[in-house]
């Protein structure tokens, strides 16, 4: 599983790559804002996208339309700090599928990918 | 046609056989009728018959007669006159025989039908006596003699052809002709004879004679082929037996001779003899024929009449079997129909225990068995209808019964969502409590949220729906995006508009592979809310308090109970302006109250007493508000109960202060040692705080510290007392630095504190500051501009009564209200927390060099007995 991180706040690209360090997924990019992540898409096609909703020029809703023309098999999910819920939806129905609010943990972050690529769960007790 | 459908079945039977009935009967009366008829015919001929037989015999019997009395008359009564008469016997004999057939009574009959004819030739029978006497008298000629006799013979034939010829059967009527047509031959042979014996007897023969003779022979034997014709093989074989040998052969060769006329040399009385033989061999043929005609009409009538029993009796033993077979099967049939009435009947009642039993193998048979299959099966179908039953009323009294308690008891709303957003039919009755509508089963949801909800997220929520129904989307990852999780709702119930706070979930039910239903559980989460509130207001309190507390140890005590003083006064004095001057300009006072807010929030706000300032600013919002519009008395009472709140504020406060007090005082930790610590801590770091804030550096002394002996009460108030005073010297005493380098003085200024030593239960406290002392005139110009004295009065005004003026209510040196030295504080609560403590107190100064003031407190000894001193009055 190949991953592009998009966010334009390096501390939160950080802490998702950080977070997962012990996830079994490569991180093949990490972009800062829309115009990059289509570049890196193109170019990487990744199998997984963490997309921000807010960033500076085009936001994550117009960045999701062009990801999907270029790569619809790409699974996104969305990591965002915004608690509106109406856009989360539009998100959802322009093909993300997968939703993170931040802040995020190492573990909600585990648990959204194992739902996101079906991964069956470790019992874990 | 209809009223025929609608018969009873026996009477449809009755319709039905009652006529064939009939017609049977009918048709059985015709057949017995005409074997009666054909029985009385048979029997009628029969008697005809005998009665012709012995019309015949006399007939005979008078042609033998006739021939024998021509032969009498034509020889003129030499020959045949024995023949004749023995002839005449023989045919009074016939006669007599024909008569007795006559008077035999089943011939009465007959007589009556045919009495006319009888009648008729029962006259020419008794003509013959007078005929016979003629003969005798010879007064008849031969041919006169031929025609009587004729005419008799002639009525008997015709008699015997009219009663013999009236039968039905074809057969026997065709052999009575044949017999008439040989009787009429027979006739005309025996008047042959006759002529031939006159022709013989007279040697002679005329013309008309002969013509007579030739059309007998002709007609003779035209009957006779007329006879041959019609009649029946055993007539015609008795006819050629009987007609043929010598004498038949003898009268053809002698009929030869007459008919040549030539020579009549041939005895009459052999012509006679031999036409007398063939006349009765002819009637021996005749005797045959009727005596075959008589047997055969006695087996007609006796076969008719047999067959008119038969038919009789066959007719009665079929009509009695066919009313016995009608009557089984219909009554059978009947009664079939009857037992599957009553069973049916009885089923009709709810009667399914017994069956049908019709023995039949016909339809009505296979009917009953159809329906004793049909039973036993509805019964089956009973018993699992009553299993079905069971469970149903388990499954109630188990499931049902209890998720309707559930779903009626329960305190969440419920229900389910179909794939087109439509609420379930069954729901819990909390949805209706919590919405305060009915109207929701059916209901689609989002119409159903529409009014209830902002349209923002009324679009997110059918977003949210569509994506809850989407296989393809992950439960967890919608439902974070759940809309109405939480949720503010309004509505309306009775025109009063109500707001409450539910939650909403959603739970995904599954069928085989898709998602069939959204489970939609609803909580009012009003109450938690508003109490999350309570807490948070109360949280907001317990807060407010802790800021009182941590104000009160944070900041001096001394300048906090002074604040509090000096402001409880002020919002005292506020209360006590309103009382007097109600009638005054509204605006004013509005103005007035909210300068004097102003400042005391600017108090707060210096010695950091936030909590305070916050609600002083909130005084100052409210008046802000009432100044924009035009005022009216009753504005202020929302102004006076907000200044009341600040004043309970102030008294919490002060109670507080007292409690920090107290735990001082009961926990001394170290006794007065530590309060002294405390208090001379806080005098420093007062005047450090001032000195910086004033951008005036001043040295601080605390002289003698050894000799504090107060309580932990009266260090406090010191403590106050102190706090002023180093206000006022830092305030209004020591100079700026650019002013006290001009004067020769050291830049950084001095405030000294002393103890004295104490005695006699009181201790001197001597305070004392570097700066410029008092200035009297500008404390007379102060005084006049606040109103404490008039022009006048300043001018005459003594410098020791002037001084004193600083510690009148509401003096304050200085104009702007700051953080340093407020309105109407200062010197006078100095004043009154001198007067409190029951100290007494003495000022002294150089005007430019100093400031001084000498404290004389009165403290409790260790027996705890308090000096009392007269305070003094300065």
């Amino acid at each position: 599983m190949r991953l592009l991180i998009v966010d334009d706040s390096s501390i939160m690209r950080r802490i998702i790559e950080k977070n997962l360090k012990d996830y079994d997924i490569e991180i093949i990019g990490m972009a800062a804002d829309g115009d990059e992540a289509v570049k890196l898409v193109k170019g990487e096609m990744p199998d997984v996208i963490t997309l921000d909703i807010t960033m500076p020029g085009m936001d994550g809703l117009a960045c999701l339309d062009q990801i999907m023309a270029i790569h619809p098999a790409a699974k996104v999910m969305i990591i965002t700090a915004l608690s509106d819920k109406l856009t989360g939806l539009r998100a959802l129905d322009k093909g993300a599928r997968g939703f993170l609010y931040k802040p995020v943990n190492a573990k909600d972050l585990a648990n959204a990918f194992d739902r996101l690529l079906k991964r069956n769960k470790p019992t874990i007790e | 046609m209809k009223i025929l459908y609608d018969l009873p079945i026996r009477i449809k039977f009755a319709v039905v056989l009652i006529p064939l009935i009939v017609i049977i009967i009918c048709f059985d009366y015709l057949q017995i009728r005409h074997n009666y008829l054909d029985y009385n015919d048979s029997e009628r001929l029969n008697i005809t018959l005998k009665l012709g037989v012995e019309i015949n015999q006399a007939v005979h019997e008078l042609q033998k007669e006739r021939s024998i009395a021509i032969g009498y008359t034509s020889s003129e009564g030499i020959k045949f006159l024995e023949e004749l008469k023995k002839q005449r016997s023989i045919s009074d004999a016939a006669l007599n025989k024909f008569y007795t057939e006559l008077g035999k009574p089943e011939t009465s009959e007959v007589t009556i039908r045919h009495n006319d004819e009888l009648k008729l030739l029962q006259s020419k029978f008794e003509s013959l006596k007078g005929i016979r006497g003629k003969i005798d008298k010879r007064s008849l000629q031969s041919s006169q003699i031929l025609n009587y006799y004729s005419e008799i013979n002639n009525i008997a034939l015709n008699t015997v052809d009219l009663l013999i010829n009236e039968t039905r059967d074809k057969e026997i009527a065709q052999q009575v002709h044949a017999l008439i047509y040989f009787l009429k031959a027979k006739e005309e042979a025996s008047i042959e004879r006759a002529i031939g014996t006159q022709a013989l007897s007279s040697k002679e023969m005329n013309d008309e004679l002969y013509s007579a003779f030739t059309s007998l022979v002709a007609k003779e034997q035209s009957y006779i082929d007329a006879f041959l014709v019609i009649a029946d093989a055993e007539s015609q074989g008795s006819y050629s037996r009987e007609i043929s040998g010598h004498d038949v052969e003898e009268v053809d060769r002698l009929r030869n001779i007459i008919h040549l006329r030539t020579t009549f040399d041939v005895e009459p009385s052999y012509w006679y003899d031999m036409t007398t033989s063939k006349i009765n061999s002819l009637k021996k043929v005749e005797d045959q024929i009727s005596e075959r005609l008589l047997s055969r009409t006695v087996d007609l009538s006796s076969s008719a009449f047999r067959k008119f029993w038969s038919f009789v009796i066959v007719d009665i033993v079929i009509g009695a079997m066919a009313m016995w077979l009608m009557s089984i099967i219909v009554s059978n049939l009947l009664a079939n129909v009857k037992t599957l009435e009553k069973f049916t009947l009885r089923i009709s009642q709810g009667d399914w225990s017994s069956k049908v039993s019709i023995p039949t193998k016909d339809e009505i048979g296979q009917y009953a068995k159809t329906f004793n299959v049909m039973v036993d099966e509805i019964n089956a179908s009973h018993d699992i209808l009553r299993k079905e039953r069971d469970k149903a009323k388990f499954l109630y009294h188990n499931i049902y019964r209890v998720s309707m308690l559930v779903f009626k008891n329960i305190h969440q709303g419920i229900f389910l969502l179909d794939r087109n957003f439509k609420m379930s039919k069954l729901y819990s009755k909390a949805m209706e409590k919590i919405f305060g509508v009915n109207k929701i089963a059916g209901e689609n949801f989002s119409n159903f949220m529409r009014p209830l909800i902002i349209p923002r997220d009324l679009e997110a929520l059918e977003m949210f729906m569509r994506h809850l129904f989407n296989e393809d989307m992950d439960e967890d990852v919608v439902n974070q995006l759940n809309p109405i999780e939480q949720v503010k709702i309004f509505n309306e119930i009775n025109g009063v508009v109500t707001t409450k706070y539910i939650r909403v979930n959603f739970t995904r039910i599954w069928g085989k592979n898709r998602i069939v239903n959204v489970m939609v559980t609803v909580s009012d989460e009003t109450e938690s809310v508003l109490l999350q509130k309570h807490l948070e207001e109360a949280e907001k309190q317990k807060k407010q308090e802790t800021e009182q507390v941590l104000s009160i140890l944070k900041i001096d005590p001394s300048v906090i109970r002074g604040f509090l003083y000096n402001s409880k006064k002020t919002l005292k004095s506020i209360s006590e302006r309103y009382e007097s001057d109600k009638e005054s300009d509204l605006k004013m006072l509005l103005d007035f109250t909210f300068q004097t807010i102003h400042s005391l929030k600017a108090n707060a706000v210096v010695i950091g007493l936030e909590i305070m300032s916050e609600k002083f600013h909130s005084i100052e919002e409210t008046i802000e508000k009432l100044k924009a519009k035009e005022v009216t008395g009753k504005d202020f009472l929302t102004v006076l109960y907000e200044i009341d709140d600040a004043d309970k504020m102030i008294d919490d406060m002060n109670s507080m202060l007292r409690k920090v007090a107290d735990v001082y005082r009961k926990y001394p930790s170290g006794g007065s040692v530590a309060s002294n610590i405390m208090l001379v801590d806080s005098l420093e770091r007062s005047v450090k705080v001032l000195s910086d804030k004033m951008d005036k550096p001043v040295d601080f002394f605390f002289k003698n510290e050894e000799n504090l002996v107060l309580s932990g009460e009266q260090v406090e108030q010191c403590k106050d007392i102190m706090l002023q005073l180093i206000r006022n010297s830092i305030k209004h005493g020591i100079e700026d630095r650019e002013v006290r380098l001009k004067q020769g003085k050291l830049l950084r200024g001095n405030i000294n504190v002393e103890l004295e030593h104490p005695k006699k239960n009181t201790l001197q406290i001597v305070y004392k500051d570097d700066g410029k002392g008092l200035d009297v005139s500008e404390i007379k110009d102060k005084a006049v501009k606040k109103g404490l004295i008039t022009d006048y009065e300043a001018k005459k005004m003594t410098d020791k009564k002037a001084v004193n003026l600083i510690f009148e209510n509401g003096f304050s040196t200085s104009d702007k209200v700051d953080e340093h030295a407020g309105r109407g504080q200062g010197m006078s609560l100095v004043k009154s927390l001198i007067e409190e403590l029951k100290a007494k107190f003495k000022m002294d100064y150089e005007a430019g060099k100093y400031f001084k003031l000498v404290i004389s407190l009165p403290f409790k000894d260790d027996a705890g007995k308090i000096e009392e001193n007269e305070a003094i009055d300065s």
